[in-house]
């Protein structure tokens, strides 16, 4: 055992190794961590209770903490008592409850030939693939980006008319990208409430905040799962690293 | 590195889901919905009455094409066709299990999860230290 520790100490190609190692836990306590982040962005279903009494007959459980209120004006159809933000399939079953089951349904989505709003960038590095979100304009088909360093944190703004969602930026994150990047609020701002508006157009004329809510809250998901696209990248590049050394060793 | 697949530097790549209604509609709202000329679209709703024959083709479908960067797939449905994505190693597009309003994310039957669990297992680690 001594042996093999004093050869651990001065072995370089040890050292290589233990830092595939490190970079692999790296990214499985990242991956680990993203999961949890975006599956509770999804679906928050801890301290809330909610019962519906409707069309929709939805009802969650609460983990025992939960608590039902009753209104002061006496019971109504809908009782809702919430210890926590409503995200992603709650608000979509809250604007289906509002706006009727039949507009807020997969019969309604467009079949005619339409881009998506949001695309993905797609680039080798040395960890294995890299995923940015962007968006392009369906119209003239100007793409533009803002790349967020993973790493570094760095930002470099382009002129920039369209909606950049980073890779790198997420709920702790996600404040200090937005005091580094320098943008013409008017400007994204207004093509950002556009693309959303033609998206929301699909339910009709007049929906419900709930379904504008759950919209965010799905562009946030969605930076989420880009973040994860990546740590997975990385994680199964390194897990294939460490296999084949195993391999190479044995 | 051995059997390492080239990836290809693309721009405007999608992102496919195959999932239940609501997620679909979800992510529809955040703008990935595409519908291209053949009017293919980069989605799959699954429910009640979808086979488990559709949701294999259009998993391989979405695999397979080359404008599709990521995959999102809901883990009760990835569930049904477990041996088609376990089996899968492709960098791109990757493959996402998400969870789903009925089943929450089980990370024991992550794909990823699974692959590299092995590694923390006693008798690999007591292995690599000799």
């Amino acid at each position: 055992m001594e042996n093999g520790e004093e050869s651990f100490l001065v072995n370089p190609e040890k050292l290589d190794d233990d830092d595939e190692v490190l970079r692999f836990l790296d990214s499985l306590d990242a991956y680990l961590r993203l999961r949890d982040s975006v599956s509770s962005m999804l679906r928050q279903t801890k301290y809330c209770t909610v019962v519906m009494h409707n069309t929709c007959q939805y009802r969650l459980a609460s983990d025992g903490d939960g608590e039902e209120e009753r209104g002061e004006e006496g019971e109504q159809e809908e009782e809702v008592h919430w210890n926590c933000a409503l995200s992603g399939w709650f608000e979509l079953a809250t604007a289906r409850h509002s706006m009727g089951s039949s507009r807020v349904s997969s019969v309604v989505l467009d079949q005619k030939v339409q881009p998506a709003a949001t695309t993905l960038q797609v680039r080798e590095s040395v960890s294995g693939s890299h995923i940015n979100a962007w968006s392009s304009s369906a119209k003239d088909g100007i793409c533009s980006s803002e790349e967020i360093e993973l790493s570094s944190m760095q930002t470099t703004v382009k002129d920039s008319e369209l909606r950049h969602r980073g890779t790198s930026s997420f709920y702790d994150d996600m404040k200090k990208i937005n005091s580094t990047i320098n943008l013409t609020p008017t400007d994204s701002d207004s093509n950002i409430q556009k693309e959303r508006s033609k998206m929301l157009s699909v339910f009709g004329t007049l929906v419900s905040p709930k379904l504008r809510a759950a919209q965010v809250s799905f562009e946030t998901a969605l930076d989420g799962i880009v973040e994860i696209a990546n740590v997975q990248s990385t994680l199964l590049s390194s897990f294939s690293r460490l296999q084949q050394e195993r391999n190479d060793s044995s | 590195m051995a059997g390492r697949a080239q990836i290809r530097t693309n721009n405007s790549a999608l992102i496919a889901m195959i999932a239940d209604e609501d997620t679909v509609t979800g992510f529809l709202l955040a703008g990935v919905g595409n519908v291209d000329i053949r009017r293919k679209a980069n989605y799959l709703i699954v429910d009640s009455k979808t086979t488990v024959k559709a949701i294999e083709d259009a998993f391989k479908e979405f695999t397979s094409r080359e404008d599709i960067a990521v995959v999102l797939i809901s883990q009760y449905i990835a569930n049904m066709i477990r041996f088609l994505v376990d089996s899968y190693n492709k960098p791109v597009p990757a493959i996402l299990e998400i969870p789903s309003k009925d089943h929450p994310y089980d990370p024991a039957h992550d794909s990823v999860l699974s692959r590299v669990r092995y590694l923390f297992s006693a008798e690999s680690v007591a292995s690599g230290r000799r």
